[in-house]
């Protein structure tokens, strides 16, 4: 039996030795902790500046959303939103709502169709019906430290030319922000 | 002698833990080699309480369409990483199966839903055991297990061949390169067998057959992330369209009612409503090139606050139900009367009331006459020289006014007008004689744009939307 040992316990290490050099293993580490992510210090952030109830060709609304990692380990996050709703989906095909994210933007102080301005655009483009549609893959390019932010102006745009068909018509926004500790 | 003895005991304890974990890497190998298993070794919690941080777990490869829910897999996400969580639904048919994943400690599932044929079923779990395996393929493990090695190989071959040549000295040296080739010892080892008992010839053969499997067979153990996962949801975002997107839009959509006429103000007074009350102009009225209403086209009247006004062919009754609605600009002092309603069609009426006039202070006044000249007055001031809308109602709810999609003012308990028959709605002129707050001129100096007088009254909500439509 004993030789046995020897003789596997050297196979042993010829399986280490292979890891060496394994990319997908130098450095790993474990990790233990809580996951927490919240948008403006709520783990459900439910917000009624983002609405416009009356919209009109052209109109806007802003409002600063910011992601904070309040839970211990590091974090990425994947941010994906749709439309739901009856009248969904006629604002999807006429790609009537628009939806910009400047990252560390602030919100004009006008009172009529505010707007983000400054920081970085980091997305632009339509909101769609189709569910959990990818507006911002994995963000930040690292990842957020435990009790790091990143602030996330979000603006959305009724089209200029949007059509008359939308007269009267109403959908709903919801985003999700996915929080996930794979780093990857 | 007993020095001996202490230097054979160290090294036997050495080969013997040296073993287990030589047992498991080879078994492991052969098991992966033999029937897909895979052990993993857990990086992160989100499998907890069922696998903690630093489990390891054999996985055996399993064709998707033996998947159940509930069952554990390891996937590779599309960013290249390993994650292993537990099935919640599982979609398709067919070889190909969209796999929805949850780690057991989320409160959600996975971003991604992985399409796969087939995947590693997680099956038994050894606790912490990754610790190990991990610590043992650090810098510092990987160095002590090359000092066992070259210990070991020196065990294997010196002792029973007798030979010790730097040529297994550098191949110890080498312990952690996955080039190692120890099959060249083969040759030596079957040689040194001859002088030994079978026993030991036995060992050797096992000990070069370890060394052989494991530096040409992969590495068995794979990393995996139990990643944790978190939602944060932002809802509420209610985005609704205004039920008209322009002034001709909610004029015309028959809310409250298809209007008595519809004077769109294009330099002209044709009715735009379809009941052909085409209106007649008098005096200093002109075109403007400026309109009330953004996303509309045409043009507005500019009345001259001396001569100028508009009157609409005869009204045969005189209602107590109806809404006057229209669009006004002026940066002037005084303003005049906008639009009423009057005995005569052109000139000063004997009788007149269903007027809106603004004050010389821009302040705007809706007046009826049941009997006494009853009157409501915004607070505000609309002299501003912006365009400006105003809604004014009378109905059994009694009289509102409305300036830019908000009442303004109300009396509910006037609900009467005077009896006018036969009368003519004026816009921009009318006798003021006797009311409340009366403009240094009746004549109103300013333009105005989208009148429209409907014989029904519109709500507050439609009021909004009709202004709303304009902006």
């Amino acid at each position: 039996m004993l030789a046995l040992g020897v003789a596997l316990g050297v196979g042993a290490t010829g399986t280490f030795a292979f890891w060496t050099d394994d990319v997908a293993i130098s450095g790993t580490s474990f990790t233990a902790g809580t996951l927490d992510l919240q948008v403006n210090n709520a783990d459900a952030y439910a917000t009624t500046t983002l609405s416009m109830t009356t919209m009109v060709p052209a109109d806007t609304s802003a409002e600063v959303l910011t992601m904070k990692n309040a839970g211990n380990v590091p974090l990425r996050y994947t941010l994906v939103g749709n439309l739901t709703g009856t009248d969904a989906a006629l604002f999807s095909s006429e790609n009537a709502l628009n939806l910009t994210v400047r990252l560390g933007g602030t919100r004009s102080v006008a009172t009529a169709n505010p707007t983000c301005t400054g920081g970085t655009q980091i997305y632009t483009g339509a909101l769609k019906n189709t569910a959990n549609t990818v507006i911002l893959p994995k963000r930040p390019t690292t990842s957020v430290a435990p009790n790091g932010t990143e602030a996330l102006c979000f603006q959305v745009t009724f089209a200029t030319n949007a059509a008359d068909t939308l007269q009267g018509k109403t959908a709903t926004a919801t985003f999700t922000a996915k929080a996930t500790s794979d780093l990857s | 002698m007993t020095r001996h003895r202490f230097v054979r005991g160290a090294r036997e304890v050495l080969l013997t833990s040296g073993a287990l974990l030589g047992v498991v890497c080879v078994v492991l190998t052969l098991a992966g080699v033999g029937w897909g298993v895979k052990p993993l070794i857990f990086r992160s919690g989100s499998m907890e309480p069922a696998i903690s941080t630093g489990d390891m777990s054999l996985s055996r490869a399993t064709d998707a369409s033996d998947l159940q829910r509930g069952d554990i897999v390891s996937v590779i996400t599309s960013r290249g990483s390993r994650v292993t969580h537990r099935i919640v639904d599982i979609a398709g048919t067919g070889v190909k199966r969209q796999l929805t994943l949850k780690g057991d400690a989320n409160s959600s599932v996975d971003e991604e839903t992985y399409t796969v044929s087939s995947v590693q079923r997680v099956g038994l779990t050894v606790p912490k055991a990754g610790y190990v395996v991990n610590a043992a393929s650090s810098p510092v493990g990987l160095f002590i297990l090359g000092l066992y090695v070259a210990g070991l190989i020196s065990v294997i071959v010196k002792r029973p061949s007798g030979r010790s040549g730097p040529g297994d000295e550098h191949r110890s040296a080498s312990g952690g390169d996955p080039e190692f080739r120890p099959e060249r010892e083969h040759p030596g080892v079957e040689r040194g067998t001859t002088r030994m008992s079978a026993g030991f010839l036995g060992r050797r053969a096992l000990g070069s057959a370890g060394v052989l499997l494991s530096a040409t067979l992969l590495s068995p153990f794979v990393f995996t992330t139990a990643a944790f996962t978190d939602d944060a949801p932002i809802t509420s975002t209610t985005l609704g369209a205004n039920k008209y997107f322009t002034c001709n839009a909610a004029i015309k959509s028959g809310n409250p009612s298809t209007p008595f006429f519809y004077y769109k103000l294009d330099g002209n007074a044709n009715d735009s409503s379809g009941n052909g009350r085409t209106g007649t102009v008098t005096g200093g009225v002109t075109s403007a090139t400026d309109k009330a209403c953004t996303r509309d086209t045409g043009s507005s009247v500019l009345f001259d606050g001396t001569s100028g006004y508009g009157s609409s062919p005869v009204s045969p009754t005189s209602p107590n139900v109806f809404s006057i609605e229209l669009w006004f600009k002026n940066g002037t002092s005084p303003g005049g009367r906008l639009i009423g309603y009057g005995n005569a069609r052109t000139g000063s009426s004997a009788s007149f009331d269903r007027h809106i006039y603004m004050t010389n202070t821009g302040q705007l006044v809706f007046g009826v006459q049941p009997s006494a000249r009853m009157t409501i007055r915004s607070p505000s001031a609309y002299n501003n020289n912006q365009w400006h809308h105003v809604v004014a109602t009378l109905s059994s709810a009694g009289m509102r006014l409305y300036v830019d999609g908000d009442q303004v003012a109300s009396d509910p308990a006037t609900t009467g007008a005077r009896s006018i028959p036969n009368g003519f709605w004026r816009l921009g002129y009318d006798n003021l004689s006797g009311w409340a707050n009366r403009p240094t001129t009746d004549y109103w100096k300013g333009t105005m744009d989208e009148a429209a007088v409907y014989y029904s009254a519109m709500s507050a909500a439609e009021v909004t939307a009709h202004y709303e439509a304009g902006r």
